[in-house]
């Protein structure tokens, strides 16, 4: 199985970054439909619901037709990462951890996380009595180092074969510490497990006091949620609430669109795609 | 009965390395009384340590002469040494592997340096021996610092107030870190070396002294290890290369000690030959278990 990065062109009109990423290990006869899920709720497209029939797709530059789209709000698989760390703001777990309980609907799996001394994934199903102060429990800690690379790895993992939107949302002031592995190794999983990485950062406006402005510092979160087609955002002062942004941003994804892709070109099979693509309307052009 | 081992590094006068010595040369003795050396070995001992960067405030200008620096350590690494990459600032972090994969180490130096926040210095060696507990043999750990706490309670309340993680200032507590580091250096045996900038300034730019606070070259000679300055990057490369190519050319000698009391022991080393000296640790305790 070899990696290839092609590009998604999907005709709508006007610009949207999109990227989508997933595992299309296709056999030699099978032709299958690949689903990608992306955001159409900025911009213009808010006035009105876009059809299938006003998109078009492409990718690495063949047509591939899109038989369908479907719009949310979408069954979430989902983990909520939290940065316990000793740079971070405190996060209150227990608290943080009923608020993510309050976002779940049926047919969701949503697992709380977090990251500090040790990377720690809830386990407990939300239909278990008492499940909250479960979860509260598995994941709480205080204090430590970042291992923010391995943070997001064992939540991609935890959601990587699960059914739905599948997506990673987690909220950190950049500085990867103690990480078993490097964030290229973590990126390249994400992407081809087709896992959405969602990101809150922190404006060095919302650091400590005596922190030191760093260039580049989020570059890494921007990074993987830019290649996973996940979303990213700053927070600007220390009373914004980062879990709530957290808790809002993957709501938001339950209202993305789905995308089905028809018929994959043939030299495709077998093969791990990538997809890298953008939304034009109206037959728009590429970049 | 346990044997008690001790590295020793030699020098000539001239500073070299004095590779050739034997059993013979060598004279240890345990509180004043001489022990036969029933241990003695010149083989390159393979290097297991954790590296410590001090990326607090005062250190930010100079975060990347401590990058070439490890760098150079790294670069100086035997295949059968392993080593773990650690910060201390808002954090004390340590990478989870112990490992002689370059690679991987070089990937810490590259991703995981964030400039900024206190100096928990004390309580950056006290987790730098843990992250080494359980491991047989030599044990070090390297400290790439100013050599002064700003954090922790170590500090005298006359070196007037710390540097609170939150980049506050706090009142300094009496209890002294310090001194438990050194205690578990000499009970649990770790080789401690600092590689320290020329002056330093706390988190407000005052100087507090010349490079390397006197209890963090305690701990550095006490433990047999040492402590060595820099004023540039280059510095910093040679001070580090130094490090691992001393840590290459140490003698292990042991001995078992007449009596296990559970006290700590004064340990005197000597070399018989003339215009040499000798560096080991200065004590031990000599435990029952």
């Amino acid at each position: 199985m070899s990696a290839k990065r092609h590009s998604v062109i999907i005709g709508l009109s006007a610009i949207f970054a999109v990227l989508a990423t997933l595992h299309a290990a296709q056999s030699q006869n099978e032709v299958g439909t690949v689903s990608i899920y992306v955001d159409l709720s900025t911009g213009f497209l808010s006035a009105a619901d876009p059809k299938a029939t006003d998109l078009s797709a492409s990718i690495g530059g063949v047509p591939v037709p899109i038989v369908g789209l479907a719009k949310g709000p979408q069954q979430i698989s989902g983990a909520v990462l939290i940065d316990t760390s000793d740079s971070m703001i405190p996060v209150g777990v227990s608290r943080a951890v009923r608020r993510i309980a309050s976002l779940s609907r049926a047919g969701d799996t949503i697992f709380a996380a977090s990251f500090g001394r040790k990377v720690l994934v809830s386990r407990t199903p939300r239909s278990q009595p008492g499940a909250a102060e479960a979860v509260g429990r598995e994941i709480d800690q205080k204090g430590g180092p970042s291992p923010l690379w391995d943070g997001i790895d064992a939540c991609v993992r935890a959601v990587a074969d699960l059914k739905g939107l599948r997506a990673v949302v987690v909220g950190s002031d950049g500085r990867a510490t103690a990480n078993d592995l490097a964030l290229d190794d973590v990126v390249a999983r994400a992407v081809a497990s087709g896992v959405v990485v969602s990101v809150v950062g922190l404006a060095d406006s919302a650091l400590q006091a005596s922190s030191v402005r760093i260039i580049g510092r989020n570059d890494g979160l921007k990074r993987i949620a830019t290649e996973t087609g996940g979303s990213y955002g700053e927070i600007k002062g220390h009373d914004d609430a980062p879990l709530e942004t957290m808790i809002a941003v993957l709501a938001s994804h339950r209202s993305w669109y789905r995308v089905e892709l028809g018929a994959a070109p043939s030299g495709l099979k077998g093969l791990e795609v990538r997809f890298r693509g953008r939304l034009v309307r109206g037959g728009g052009t590429s970049r | 009965m346990r044997t008690v081992p001790v590295y020793a590094t030699v020098r000539s006068l001239a500073g070299h390395f004095v590779p050739d010595l034997t059993r013979e040369d060598f004279e240890i003795r345990d509180n004043g009384n001489r022990r036969d050396i029933t241990q003695f070995s010149r083989e390159i001992v393979p290097i297991t340590v954790t590296v410590m960067l001090d990326m607090s405030g005062s250190r930010e200008q100079f975060v990347e002469w401590f990058r070439d620096g490890v760098r150079a350590f790294i670069d100086a690494l035997l295949p059968a040494d392993r080593a773990r990459i650690g910060t201390f600032g808002f954090e004390i972090s340590i990478s989870p592997r112990l490992t002689g994969d370059h690679k991987y180490l070089h990937r810490i130096v590259n991703e995981e340096i964030w400039p900024g926040g206190p100096t928990p210095l004390y309580e950056a060696v006290d987790e730098a021996m843990t992250s080494l507990k359980g491991e047989e043999g030599r044990r070090v750990v390297l400290f790439m610092t100013d050599g002064y706490d700003t954090y922790n309670r170590g500090r005298p309340a006359s070196a007037g107030p710390v540097v609170k993680r939150d980049g506050t200032f706090g009142p300094a507590a009496p209890w002294s870190k310090a001194d438990d580091v050194i205690a578990r250096a000499r009970r649990e045996g770790f080789m401690v070396y600092a590689v320290s900038y020329g002056q330093a300034t706390n988190g407000v730019g005052q100087v507090m002294g010349p490079p390397l606070a006197d209890a963090m070259k305690t701990i550095a000679m006490e433990s047999g290890g040492g402590f060595r300055t820099f004023a540039s990057s280059q510095q910093a490369v040679q001070a580090m290369t130094e490090v691992a190519d001393e840590l290459h050319h140490q003698y292990l000698l042991g001995f078992e000690p007449a009596v296990l009391d559970d006290k700590t022991h004064s340990l005197d080393v000597r070399v018989k030959r003339v215009g040499m000296t000798v560096t080991t640790r200065r004590s031990y305790v000599a435990a029952r278990k």
